[in-house]
Order: C-alpha cells, then sequence, then structure tokens
C-alpha cells in the first residue's frame, strides 16, 4: 500500500468512525473494509455484529445514545437530509479547523469564499451552505468535508498563480461534496446492511453526530478510490470553466506540483492520498481530448488573484 | 585537468542558464501541430508520442512547441512540461537527503524551523474547534456576492457538459 500512490483528502466517514477508537496504524485496514472498522468500535456505539444494533447501541451510553452511524450516514446519503450531511462535514471540518485554523487574514478568506462559491454555484447542487476556508499549513493540500465545506492550505494556495488555478482546485474538492464521495464509501460496505435495518430511526442533531465522530480528523488523511479522484479532477476542470474561468487551472496546478520533490514533505500527505500529480493530468489530458476546441477562451485573472502576504 | 574542470564548470553554467531561459515538455499523446490555436487553423506537421519538445508559448487551451525545424500549435494537455523548478533548494535538499535515509516523515517540515506541517498524527488529534467553525462560517458569502464578485470580473457562464470517464469503457 505504501507505493502507491492514490489519493485524496477527503473525509471519509468510515475512518472517522475509526478515528473515534484511534486506531494505530493509518493504513491498517482497507477503506471498504467495514467488518474491520465496526470491531473497532467501542461497544456503546455500534454493536458488532449484531442485527439489532439500535437497542444494544444504547445500552452502555449514559444520556442521549441512541448513536446509530449507519443511520446518520443512510440519511446524508439521502437527497432530502441535507442537514445531517452539513452536521456530518460541520464536525469534521471543525476538527480539521482544530488541527489548522484559518489564516488569520480576513481578505484572503473573503476572497476565497468568493471564487468558491461562483464555482459552487455551476454545479448541481448550488444552494449548499458553501463554505471556504485557507488553512494554516505549508503542507501542499486540499480538503473537503460534506456538506459543502472546502479548505485549502496555504501551502497551496501559495503555489497558485492565477485566479483560474484557485477555482479549478476549489472546484476538485466542490465535486467531492457534490457526488458524495466521502459518503458514498458507505454504500459499498458492509454498514449498509446495518443502516437498512435501523432505517426510519429518528437521528436527532449535532449532539448525535459529535457522538458518532468525536474528535480527530484522522479521516483527512485517507484515501478515497482513485477513480474518484479522477472524477473529481474532470468535474472540477469543467465547473472552472462554466464559471468563466480558464479551464486549464487544474491542470496547470497538477503540473506545478508534479514539480515539487516527490521527497519533499510537504506534499507527503497529498502524494500518499492521491494518484500521482502526471496521471492525473494524463488522465484528464485523455478525458477532455477535442472537447474544449471551441470553448471560447475563459479568463485567468491573475491581476485580481489575492496574494497572501 | 585544469581544462577539464573549466569546462565542467561551463557546462553546468551552459546548462543552467538553458534551463532558466526555456521550459522543456514531453508529448504525452502523438499530435497533429497546427499552424495557430485553433484546431480550425492549418495542420502544418505532426509529432509522435514521446517527442521532446521546446515550449514557446501558451495560449488559453493551446501550446506553441518546436522540436527540431518542426514548430506549431497542440493543445495544452498533450504536453508535459518540465519542472522549471520552483522548490524552494533547501526543502528539495531536505526531502532528498529524507529518502536517503528512508526516515522521511510525513508532514513534518526538517529544514525550516517554525514551519507547520499537517500530518496524519496531527488530523487524529485534533479537536473540534467551535470558534474556529464559527469563524469559517462568518465569511460565508451569498449566492448574489459571488454573481457580483463574477461580474466584476468580467467572468461569463459557459455551457460545458461533464466529461465521461475515459477508462469506463475498459471494464
Amino acid at each position: 500500500m505504501s507505493g502507491d500512490k492514490v489519493m485524496t483528502m477527503k473525509m471519509i466517514l468510515i475512518a472517522v468512525l475509526a478515528s473515534v477508537t484511534a486506531v494505530p496504524a493509518a493504513n491498517a485496514f482497507d477503506l471498504n473494509d467495514l467488518n474491520n472498522v465496526i470491531k473497532q468500535l467501542p461497544a456503546n456505539v455500534v454493536n458488532q455484529n449484531t442485527t439489532n444494533t439500535t437497542d444494544k447501541a444504547g445500552s452502555n451510553n449514559a444520556g442521549d445514545t441512541k448513536i446509530d452511524p449507519a443511520t446518520v450516514l443512510l440519511g446524508a446519503l439521502k437527497q432530502n437530509s441535507v442537514d445531517d450531511e452539513v452536521q456530518i462535514g460541520r464536525q469534521l471540518a471543525g476538527n480539521l479547523l482544530g488541527a489548522s485554523p484559518l489564516v488569520k487574514d480576513a481578505r484572503l478568506q473573503h476572497y476565497v469564499n468568493e471564487v468558491g462559491r461562483w464555482v459552487a454555484l455551476q454545479s448541481e447542487r448550488p444552494d449548499l451552505p458553501w463554505q471556504f476556508g485557507v488553512i494554516e499549513s505549508n503542507d501542499i493540500n486540499a480538503f473537503s468535508a460534506p456538506g459543502g465545506y472546502v479548505f485549502i492550505t496555504k501551502g497551496l494556495y501559495r503555489k497558485l498563480n492565477n485566479e483560474s488555478e484557485l477555482a479549478g482546485v476549489l472546484g476538485h474538492e466542490i465535486a467531492h461534496v457534490v457526488r458524495k464521495h466521502q459518503l458514498k464509501i458507505m454504500q459499498q460496505s458492509q454498514f449498509i446492511g446495518l443502516g437498512a435495518q435501523a432505517l426510519g430511526r429518528e437521528v436527532n442533531g449535532q449532539q448525535t453526530i459529535q457522538n458518532l465522530i468525536g474528535s480527530g480528523a484522522e479521516i483527512m488523511s485517507r484515501k478515497l478510490d482513485k477513480n474518484a479522484e479522477f472524477e473529481a479532477d474532470r468535474m472540477g476542470l469543467v465547473l472552472a470553466a462554466r464559471a468563466g474561468y480558464d479551464a486549464y487551472g487544474l491542470p496547470a496546478v497538477l503540473e506545478e506540483i508534479g514539480h515539487v520533490a516527490p521527497g519533499d514533505s510537504s506534499v507527503a500527505l497529498l502524494f500518499k492520498t492521491h494518484p500521482a500529480p502526471d496521471v492525473r493530468f494524463s488522465m484528464l489530458s485523455e478525458a477532455v481530448g477535442d472537447r474544449l476546441d471551441n470553448l471560447p477562451p475563459g479568463k485567468e485573472l491573475a491581476n485580481r488573484f489575492y496574494h497572501i502576504k | 585537468m585544469f581544462n577539464r574542470r573549466i569546462s565542467v564548470a561551463l557546462c553546468m553554467m551552459l546548462f543552467g542558464s538553458a534551463a532558466a531561459a526555456a521550459q522543456n515538455g514531453v508529448l504525452i499523446k502523438s499530435e497533429t501541430m497546427h499552424a495557430k490555436p485553433a484546431s480550425s487553423s492549418a495542420i502544418v506537421g505532426s509529432l509522435a508520442k514521446g517527442s521532446t519538445v521546446n515550449v514557446i508559448a501558451k495560449q488559453s487551451g493551446w501550446i506553441q512547441i518546436s522540436s527540431g525545424k518542426a514548430q506549431g500549435w497542440v493543445r495544452i494537455l498533450s504536453v508535459r512540461t518540465s519542472a522549471a523548478y520552483t522548490g524552494s533548494a533547501a526543502s528539495d535538499i531536505a526531502g532528498v537527503a529524507q529518502m536517503a535515509t528512508g526516515k522521511r516523515q510525513p508532514g513534518q517540515i526538517v529544514a525550516t524551523a517554525g514551519v507547520r506541517g499537517l500530518s496524519e498524527e496531527d488530523l487524529k488529534a485534533a479537536h473540534f474547534s467551535e470558534a474556529g467553525i464559527k469563524e469559517l462560517a462568518g465569511y460565508k458569502l451569498s449566492a448574489a456576492s459571488a454573481q457580483s464578485f463574477a461580474r466584476q470580473g468580467k467572468l461569463v457562464k459557459q455551457s460545458v457538459a461533464y466529461f465521461p470517464d475515459p477508462n469506463a469503457n475498459n471494464e
């Protein structure tokens, strides 16, 4: 597993669950192998191997306790329960900010929200409560969480040359949210079986989700399926193009990242969680082909790009 | 001996200046070259995948290249450009050193004091920041604000369909 430079930033719910119990080795289990995750969950969160999760899940916990991860996750996956999705994302985003706070530069944060919100408006989910932030880290990376939370590190932001590149990077993250990539990992797992049995139960509010997710943002260091990354690249490029930007901002950033020495620690986590930048560039090249030959030239807007002091 | 040293030094200087002056690239797919940055313009040649090229210019989706006597425009995603090394020498050296020892530590900057990374350990140990999430929410913008921002930049919405997965038929 160490050799494959697979994918992404992004938080996977499963991983979140795993982080509750502080699984020792980051890559000790496959994302899709929920059996492992379930085994490592404390009894008061989910009772493994039982079909009657509801009763037993609540039995050991003081106070409110009908914590059923499967139900919450399934709810978040349903079209009509954006609230659960946003609450899950809020918890994860808050955990990430606990590790890396926002850069103290109000103009910068305002600017990325302007660009990000405009790009997100071109997506199928323009009405999510989209929030964007530049976080205080010199690593080169970007993150997203369900419900419309998108982050870019200061280290990656500094690599950018113009607004179209920022639009492309944010577009990639927006695509993960739009496609519910993090949440959908759950669907491929056995969790869905548990969830189906738990369907119909009431899940109430933020407290439940806080208990469910707990602290830690370790999931940010998990990789998604590499096809999810390639899809996010394709969609990110298109979203930036729809927004009127030069469509080639994202591939330009991929090239730039590809020029960073592979041993540089600033890209260690990114390279671990994503396909290699040159592979992503090649996949974009294949996908685009001659499809954009007739697209009017977009704008790079280097002149109004906000430079971090 | 003396001459050899000089020639080595000269070589390095030439190398350095050449690398700084021009950007090189490699064709990642076979391409026809066009006279102008448009697929409707005349075809002036073709280059095979893997060809090494010099980059002359870039313009909205197209890149002007030369290879030997051939010169023309191809789609920008057909050329992977080589590093115009922008990374700091210090961090590169640190990275190489880490690779050599096999003790590279993800997310931890070793070359520069006071620089913050974001490692798996950092993420694992993270605790929810209520202040942080509130601060973030304070920057949230309305759709109308974003539209106004787009107008200021003269950004014009385009209709572009998502691309299919190029590997979808291979499965």
